[in-house]
Order: C-alpha cells, then sequence, then structure tokens
C-alpha cells in the first residue's frame, strides 16, 4: 500500500497558542479513514492546511507524491474536498458551478461532469440554481465538486452534515465505493461516532491538536468490547427470581423495582450461565417475558474515554 | 524539433489555463443579473446624455442664417425719422451739423446711400475688401471737406476707387495693394513677408473674398496670426528671448488656418474638441462631452473591483475556489484582469454609445470631418475619432487607479463595503483635497496621487490646482499607485489564512 496523504510532523500556531502538536499522519489509497475528534480539537484546521486554505508553522504535507510546498498545483491536482460548509454561486445552476472547477482543473470533461451529477444524484436538479437547493443538496454537489478530476485524496470535512437518513446512507455508500472500488483515499472527519464506525476502515483520534491514536476501526470496537455484559430480565416475580439465584453473587444482581432484574455477568461466564438462569426461571414457575443484552459500551464511549484521558473533552 | 516546441507548447497551456480562470470570473460577473441591470443603465445614461446635451448646446453659438442682408441693413439706417435726431435739415435740402456726432452720422448716410445705390451685399468682394468703406469716406470729404483742395484731393481719391469698384477686379485691387504694401515695408522683409501673404495667397490660390465665407475668415485668421508674429521673430532675429509659448500658439493658429486653406478644409472640429467652446455645429463636440461619463464608469468598476475578491468571502464560496489546483496569485491576478479588461470593455461600450447617438442626434452633421492639430507651427489633420478616444482613456487611467485601490482593500479587508466605500470617496474628494492643500500654498501636493489622477487635464495643461504638471512625472505617480495598489492585494490574497 501506498500512502496518497502524508502528514509528517506538523506544527500550527495562531498567534501564540500552538493548535496542532506534532501531527503525523499516513492515509492511503483505498481506504476510508476516520478523523475524529470533540469540536476544536483541530480537526478542521489540520484538513485547512492539507488543502493549502492555511499555512503551515512546521512540517511536511505530501499528497500523492507531491510536496505540497514545492510542487503546489501538482500536489493540488491530486486531492478534492469539501471544507466547512457546501457554499457555492447562488446565481449559477448547478450544472454552471461544477463547470467553474472543471476549468479550474485538468481533464475533466462534459461527460465526466455528467457521470459525477449522476453518481451524487443530482440528474433532476443540476440545471436549476444552487440558490434553490437544499443544504443536503449542496452538499451532495460538494461532493460532486470534490470528486470531479479523480483525485487520489478525498477530503471531506464533516460531510453527512445536512443529511437525511437516506442521504447519509448514500454518502456513505459512495465514499466506500470510491475507496474500495476505485482505489481512492477518502478522509472523513466527525465527531459523530457512529456515522464513524459504519463508514471507516481506520480512525485517528485528535485531541487538543495532538493526534492521541491511530488504529484500524476493527481494533477499535473490540477495544470497545465490555468485560462484563449487563441483561435485563423482564419476568412475573422478581423477588422470587433473585432468591433463586444462589450462584450468582449477589453485587451483581440489581432489582429495578419496575419488574425487571438487571443481571451482571463477566466475560468468562458465557452463553451456559445464560442457559442456566433462564432454566432455574422457568422451573420455578416464574413466568420470562424477555432478556436484552443491555449494550453499555460503544464506539461513543471509548472514543469519550480516550478524550476523556486525553484532558480533551469540550472545548468551548 | 519536438524537444525545441516543448517550451513553448507549455507556455501556450498556462496562458490557457489563466484565459479560462479569466473564463470563470467574467462568468461569475455576467450571469449576475445586477450586472445586466448596470449595462442597461449605462447605456440609458449615455444616451440621455448625448439627447441632452445636444438639444441644450446646439445653435447657441451663431446662427448664420438669420443675418439679415446689407441692403435691408441701408433701407434701415436711411430711415428719415432715425436721423431727425441728430441732424437738423436746411429749407434747401442740405444739413446743419450740430456737433461731432452729427459729422460720423452724416458719414454713415453717404456710405448706406452708396450701398443702397450699388445694390451691394455683404457677400460682394468689394464690401469685403474695405473699397467701399474708403470710397465712402473719399465722396463723404469731397462734399463736406472743410477746405478747398481737401475736397479736391478727396475726389480724385474718390475717382480712383471708383474706378476699381466698376472695375470689379479684385485680383487688381489685391495687386495695388501688394504694391503700396511693397513700398512701405521695402527695408522690413519680415513685416513685408507677413502683411504681403493675404493678398498674394489670396491671389495665388484664386480665393475671391467674399465667394466662400469660410475661406474668408480662415484668410483672416491666417493673416492676424501672421501680422501678430511679427514682432516676435523681430526679436528672435535680434537674438532677444521672446515668450515662446505665445509665439508657438500663434504659429500654430496661423498653420492649422493654412493647412484648411490648402487642404480645402472647411469644417475643423477641434474648437468644439477642446473642451473650452460652449457650443458647436457638429456630432464631434457632443460626443467629446461625453468622456466626462468615464465617471460613471469609474463608479461600476470600483463597485466590481471591489467586490470581486471581498465577494467569495462573503459568499463563502473562496474555499472551494482555494482547493483547486491553482495557485493563488493566478486567481488573484485573472480577477484583476477582469476587473480592468471589463472596465475597458464599459469604456469601449460608452464610446460606441455616444459615438452612435451624437451622430443620430446631430444629424449626422460633421461625421466625416477632421481636426485640424498643430504641434510646433506644423499643422496635420487628426481624426476626432481617436482624439475622444484618447480623452477617454486619459480620463480612465483615473479609474484603473481606484479600482486597483478598492482590489487591495477587498483582498485585505474581506469587506467590500469598506473597499467600495473608501475608494469611492477618494474617486470623489481627491480633488478637494488637492483644491484645499493648493490654496493653502503646499507645494508638495503635486506629488499626490490625486493631483496627478486627471491625466487628461495634466496633458491638456488645463485646470487643476498645479496647472504646469509634467505629464511624464503624473504618468510615473499613475503607475506607482497602480503597482503599490496591486502589490498590496498580492500580498494580502496570497497569505491570507482561509
Amino acid at each position: 500500500m501506498n500512502a496518497v496523504l502524508k502528514i509528517e510532523h506538523l506544527n500550527k500556531f495562531f498567534g501564540s497558542r500552538q493548535i496542532l502538536k506534532d501531527i503525523s499522519l499516513e492515509m492511503f489509497s483505498g481506504e476510508v479513514y476516520g478523523f475524529l475528534g470533540p469540536n476544536g480539537a483541530g480537526k478542521t484546521t489540520t484538513i485547512k492546511i492539507a488543502v493549502g486554505m492555511l499555512s503551515l508553522d512546521e512540517g511536511n504535507i505530501n499528497i500523492g507524491g507531491f510536496d505540497m510546498h514545492k510542487n503546489f498545483e501538482a500536489a493540488m491536482a491530486n486531492i478534492g474536498g469539501i471544507v466547512e460548509n457546501p457554499e457555492f454561486y447562488k446565481y449559477l445552476s448547478g450544472l454552471d458551478n461544477l463547470r467553474q472547477y472543471a476549468r479550474m482543473r485538468t481533464g475533466v470533461t462534459e461527460a465526466r461532469i455528467r457521470e459525477v451529477v449522476h453518481l451524487v444524484g443530482l440528474d433532476k436538479r443540476i440545471n436549476d440554481k444552487v440558490g434553490k437547493y437544499s443544504l443536503g443538496m449542496r452538499q451532495r454537489l460538494g461532493v460532486a465538486q470534490a470528486i470531479l478530476h479523480h483525485p487520489k485524496v478525498l477530503i471531506l470535512d464533516e460531510p453527512t452534515n445536512g443529511l437525511d437518513p437516506a442521504g447519509i446512507k448514500e454518502l456513505r455508500d459512495i465514499l466506500k465505493n470510491l475507496a474500495h472500488e476505485e482505489d481512492v483515499g477518502v478522509l472523513v472527519s466527525s465527531h459523530l461516532m457512529s456515522e464513524m464506525e459504519l463508514m471507516c476502515d481506520r480512525v485517528g483520534v485528535i485531541v487538543n491538536g495532538v493526534l492521541i491514536d491511530e488504529k484500524p476501526i476493527a481494533e477499535l470496537i473490540s477495544a470497545a468490547a465490555p468485560d462484563k455484559f449487563d441483561y435485563v430480565y423482564w419476568v412475573s416475580e422478581p423477588e422470587a427470581m433473585i432468591e433463586k439465584l444462589d450462584f450468582i453473587t449477589k453485587e451483581n444482581i440489581v432489582n429495578n423495582g419496575n419488574g425487571t432484574v438487571d443481571i451482571i455477568l463477566s466475560k468468562d461466564d458465557g452463553l451456559a450461565t445464560l442457559s442456566k438462569i433462564n432454566k432455574l426461571i422457568i422451573d420455578n414457575g416464574i413466568e420470562l417475558y424477555t432478556v436484552t443484552p443491555k449494550q453499555n459500551k460503544k464506539l461513543e464511549d471509548v472514543f469519550i474515554e480516550l478524550t476523556n484521558t486525553a484532558g480533551g473533552g469540550q472545548i468551548a | 524539433m519536438y524537444l525545441s516546441s516543448l517550451p513553448i507548447r507549455l507556455e501556450v497551456v498556462r496562458l490557457l489555463k489563466m484565459l479560462k480562470l479569466v473564463q470563470n470570473e467574467y462568468i461569475k460577473l455576467l450571469k449576475k443579473k445586477s450586472s445586466w441591470v448596470i449595462l442597461i443603465l449605462v447605456a440609458v445614461i449615455a444616451i440621455g446624455f448625448c439627447a441632452l446635451f445636444t438639444w441644450s448646446m446646439s445653435n447657441t453659438y451663431y446662427d448664420d442664417v438669420s443675418r439679415a442682408s446689407l441692403q435691408d441693413e441701408a433701407n434701415y439706417y436711411l430711415n428719415e425719422e432715425y436721423y431727425k435726431q441728430y441732424l437738423e435739415k436746411n429749407a434747401d435740402g442740405t444739413y446743419v451739423y450740430t456737433d461731432e456726432n452729427a459729422k460720423s452720422t452724416r458719414q454713415q448716410m453717404v456710405f448706406y446711400q452708396f450701398i443702397y445705390d450699388n445694390k451691394l451685399e455683404y457677400t460682394d468682394w468689394r464690401y469685403s475688401a474695405d473699397i467701399v468703406t474708403n470710397l465712402c469716406y473719399a465722396k463723404y470729404l469731397s462734399v463736406d471737406g472743410e477746405t478747398a483742395e481737401e475736397r479736391a484731393e478727396a475726389l480724385s481719391e474718390y475717382n480712383t476707387l471708383k474706378a476699381v469698384f466698376d472695375a470689379d477686379d479684385w485680383k487688381a485691387y489685391y495687386n495695388e495693394h501688394m504694391a503700396q504694401i511693397r513700398d512701405t515695408y521695402k527695408d522690413d522683409e519680415i513685416s513685408l513677408e507677413a502683411n504681403l501673404w493675404f493678398y498674394d495667397y489670396s491671389i495665388k490660390n484664386n480665393i475671391k473674398p467674399g465667394e466662400i465665407t469660410w475661406k474668408d475668415t480662415v484668410l483672416q485668421t491666417a493673416s492676424v496670426a501672421k501680422i501678430s508674429l511679427i514682432p516676435y521673430l523681430n526679436k528672435e532675429a535680434a537674438g532677444e528671448v521672446v515668450d515662446s509659448n505665445s509665439m508657438e500658439e500663434l504659429l500654430n493658429t496661423a498653420a492649422i488656418a493654412v493647412y484648411r486653406l490648402d487642404h480645402n478644409i472647411e469644417i475643423d472640429v477641434s474648437s468644439e474638441m477642446d473642451g473650452n467652446s460652449y457650443g458647436f455645429d457638429t456630432m464631434w463636440g457632443v460626443f467629446n462631452q461625453s468622456k466626462s461619463l468615464v465617471t460613471v464608469i469609474g463608479v461600476l468598476i470600483i463597485v466590481v473591483a471591489g467586490s470581486i475578491v471581498a465577494g467569495e468571502f462573503a459568499q463563502g464560496t473562496i474555499k472551494f475556489l482555494l482547493i483547486n489546483p491553482v495557485k493563488r496569485w493566478k486567481i488573484l491576478v485573472s480577477k484583476y484582469i477582469t476587473a480592468v479588461s471589463y472596465g475597458l470593455a464599459l469604456m469601449l461600450m460608452l464610446y460606441a454609445i455616444c459615438g452612435i447617438f451624437s451622430m443620430i442626434f446631430t444629424g449626422f452633421n460633421g461625421v466625416g470631418a477632421k481636426m485640424i492639430i498643430a504641434e510646433n507651427g506644423i499643422a496635420r489633420a487628426a481624426s476626432p475619432l481617436f482624439a475622444v478616444m484618447k480623452q477617454y482613456l486619459l480620463g480612465g487611467i483615473n479609474i484603473i487607479v481606484m479600482a486597483t485601490m478598492a482590489f487591495a482593500l477587498s483582498s485585505i479587508a474581506r469587506s467590500s463595503a469598506l473597499a467600495i466605500g473608501i475608494s469611492m470617496l477618494s474617486l470623489l474628494s481627491g480633488s478637494i483635497i488637492i483644491t484645499v492643500l493648493g490654496a493653502l500654498g503646499f507645494d508638495w501636493a503635486r506629488y499626490l496621487i490625486f493631483a496627478n489622477l486627471n491625466l487628461a487635464n495634466v496633458y491638456n495643461g488645463t485646470g487643476g490646482m498645479f496647472p504646469n504638471q509634467s505629464f511624464p512625472l503624473a504618468v510615473f505617480i499613475v503607475v506607482m499607485h497602480i503597482i503599490i495598489f496591486f502589490m498590496i492585494a498580492w500580498d494580502g490574497f496570497t497569505r491570507k489564512e482561509v
């Protein structure tokens, strides 16, 4: 695998305040890289530097094999993206907006524009003025603009903003397809973990300008897998049930008082213990309505945990 | 072969890329509805100006048609009632002179009686060549002279002149004049030549006086200029210092008049074009005055230049502009090219509209006319079309400076309102500042940009607090400001953190 986006030892100051501290990351072609972090952590700043909107104070950025500083235009020819809100010329049609960008890039034909418009599902509205577009449609137009010139690197800053659930799923499919089928390296920033979980192959977590963790999503999820499982039992006689459960320590049994009982099992207990409990309830003539596992720890929690340990959390 | 053409091909590719950026800017500019409203407004203002100016200024100059004939004039003055207030009539029909006024009134009567008897008109060469005046004076003296000798002498003079009058031979008359002049100035080469010229030229070119009015006028102008030059030429011959400015002016006046006669050019529109005349006969006076509308274009260009960069920030589109594989300075330069070329295009449009409509409103008067200009005493015919264009362009420099200023401000401050406001204020108040500074006697103010912005005035040497500004210096100051403003824009835009 070759790195299509390489950020090395990036430092950035706003006045005397250091916004980014020695950020290094590599993104490879064919992967969706999630850039996670709370608001104000430095996600957008990093992205803006990577697309040449902000200058960097120290470090190197290499895009598709070209150094950003030494060969700006060649480096930028390999990148496409949306930074912050998708704003276009409102008095131009969607198509005319795309033609603007086509003229500034090389090798974008009229056929390619049509292809991209079709890909983002804007065929019917592309001749309307952008002023009449919804936020979701502008977001789609933003994606169309970003992939117009077959970039090797696609950078999207919070791309699901303003999209409805169907739109989010569509975008997810488009991005995954670009990465996995067309070998594009896609970098997506977000503070919504659930989204990242569904979209990304690998994530980097940035807090307070420091990249604190970088690993494949599977690893992150397994790290999120808890060592204890919580099952909620809804039964006819909770007290009787608790009385009979003598093989489970009392600390791991919680009577919720509304007809449900929480039973906390350790990782090692396994399915055998569950079936043992169920059998005991039935055998004692207690009616068992439902048993549901309570997912008490998800990527969300891992993320909050990570950011908290790094002293981050929400920055005003 | 392939290798040698490679660098050229690269340059062509670069140029095409740049043109595409400019194309983008033009599309953004022209797809806005407001741009078209402005264009239509400019056209309406231009047409309205031409119409109003034609209507308010035409026919105020002089009116040839309504002039009464010489016969009518004579009739009027020969009226008995008119003379009663000056003369008393004796019983035998002779007049009593009460005072000096009565004498001149009597002379007038003789003069008009002669005109009446001979059915003379203004166009008669004998009238315009002053034979009639001299002849009538002799006739008056021959009757009313105080002494017998005086009366006899006057009578003989009258007979001589009457012979010339009756012969109706203007060339003979002129030749006689020339003989007299040769006699008078036989020791003064310079005066001789100047005084002879009128008669000499008329005879050689067969210009009969009174036949073609404009030729008479121009001949007169040339002759007066040549005679006025005599003291200058004398001084110069004696090695003394002369006022070269007024001398050149006279030389030029003479040269222009001679050029018109030589080339048979009836209409010279240069007097309509100098901006100081109050009226006009042809389309060129209107067309030339339309140069003042260039300021309107200036206001529009300041708006365009002041919002072409700041507008991207205001619309939020700057990020999508800068994410493209194009260096920032290229985007900036393409925007600048767009603003300036759009201004020039608007100016060209104004020029065309005003040209066409001044032609229509003045009834196609003087369409093919030339303007005769002279430098260092050498005259040549110039196209007034180019002369008007030159005035437009000289006025346009002012606008480019202010547009560049608006451009610079808008790219460092991101605020089009600020950029447009300050530039507009400068455009409109610059001359006031200079007037105040000039009035306070600060000579250094002549080096300020505002004192040099009106290049048309500097070039024509007219107006302003500092009338003797040097044109090259003014151009230098203006160009320096354009460069400095552009560098500010460049620095602000290429380093800006978006």
